[in-house]
């Protein structure tokens, strides 16, 4: 065997190994569901903004922590809970108190080599106290990592 | 599942060929001798061993396999080949780490495209196919996932077992180096004919195939022989 060929071949090898790029995860760790508020008039559904909407999630052995702080929205953007397969938020729209309960499926999949593992969310019902949400209904089920442009899982009805 | 082993029921390339890239080696790779031996010509079954394969442990250590051959000229240019190896390769990332490995074997033929007008030469450029097959492991340890609200999830191990088939276009040229000796490479085109085996996690790497989570790939190998010369006619 010519020595050449062989130290030609391992420069070569290098040299590819060396040229690979290294990726950057620019992604979420966390799903989101998002949650549209609208209501009823005539018969027809509309999207409207809920005021000074106070919003946080009830965790287990860990303090209460507020993910809409006075705010208003007609859109709520809301991560779940990988460790359960339910959710359960609580909302204080005009001083009014309401719970909104989410069951799903939860999966593990791989996002990307650069990101690493995520979570899938399959959603089976939502439901709320009927306080103030008079009605929740599910327009898209799956939830994944990667939250897309006007992308809507559930309806909230006021 | 925070904290437990994740077993299921049923890729970054490591390297990521360029087209100028195969160019350069297939100019780098002619067989160094064209020199043949034999008077009359001899038939028998031609055993090989991939040293490309101990390149691959200065260039990329986290991969370690071998991988022999076995072909025989059973007609004119037609050269049923068989092929048998074993690869294990880790990855140990910052998100998780990685790890798979196991046997794999491939069965194909070449034909010769070189004419044999001198009976004496027994070099021999080939084209060829393979259909390809390997039973693995893979597994992900350490897993972690980031989680500002819910607290961070980790699992210890998400494990599963599966079977890799894929198809290869083959092309390469093997030299007589000395009697019955030959040295020789071969190009490959890998198809993937399963890519999504496991939906959780696909594999950074199928054992003789490469990064299972892309749908092709290439290949190489850089062959010594020696041919049990049988029969001589």
């Amino acid at each position: 065997m010519k020595k050449g060929s062989l130290i030609l071949l391992i420069t070569g090898l290098m040299l590819f190994a060396a040229c690979t790029t290294e990726e950057v995860c620019e992604d979420a760790s966390e799903s989101y569901l998002v949650a549209r508020m609208k209501y009823i008039e005539n018969g027809s559904s509309l999207d409207t903004v809920v005021p000074d909407l106070l919003l946080w999630g009830i965790r287990e052995s860990m303090p209460d922590s507020l993910i809409y702080d006075s705010l208003s929205t007609a859109r709520l953007v809301l991560p779940l809970d990988p460790h359960h397969n339910f959710s359960t938020f609580v909302m204080v729209i005009d001083s009014i108190y309401d719970t909104l309960f989410l069951e799903y499926g939860v999966e593990l999949y791989l996002h990307s080599q650069a990101c690493g593992f995520r979570h899938a969310f399959t959603l089976d019902s939502v439901r709320a106290s009927g306080l103030k949400i008079l009605e929740a209904e599910t327009v898209r089920e799956d939830i994944d990592a990667t939250l897309e442009t006007n992308e809507e899982h559930v309806w909230l009805y006021l | 599942m925070s904290g437990s082993t994740y077993k299921s029921g049923p890729g970054h390339s490591l390297f990521p060929l360029s087209g100028k890239a195969l160019i350069v080696l297939f100019i780098c790779l002619l067989p160094a001798s064209m020199a043949g031996q034999d008077t009359l010509r001899t038939y028998g079954p031609r055993f090989g061993f991939d040293l490309s394969r101990i390149a691959y442990l200065f260039t990329d250590p986290v991969q370690k396999g071998a991988e022999v051959s076995l072909d025989f000229e059973v007609y004119k240019n037609i050269y049923p080949v068989f092929e048998l190896g074993f690869n294990h390769s880790t990855d140990p990332g910052e998100l998780y780490s990685y790890k798979s490995g196991g046997p794999y074997a491939r069965i194909g033929m070449d034909y010769n495209l070189l004419p044999m007008d001198d009976r004496s030469v027994h070099h021999t450029i080939t084209a060829g196919f393979r259909y390809a097959v390997s039973v693995f492991d893979h597994e992900a340890e350490d897993i972690s996932i980031q989680g500002d609200y819910w607290g961070d999830y980790y699992l210890d191990t998400y494990e599963n077992r599966l079977s890799g088939h894929w198809f290869e276009i083959v092309g390469g040229m093997k030299t007589e180096i000395g009697a019955n000796f030959f040295l020789g490479w071969s190009l490959r085109l890998k198809i993937l004919m399963n890519p999504d085996m496991d939906p959780v996690l696909p594999p950074q790497m199928i054992p003789g195939y490469g990064n299972g989570s892309e749908s092709r790939a290439f290949g190489f190998n850089y062959s010594i022989m020696y041919k049990i010369p049988l029969i001589k006619r």
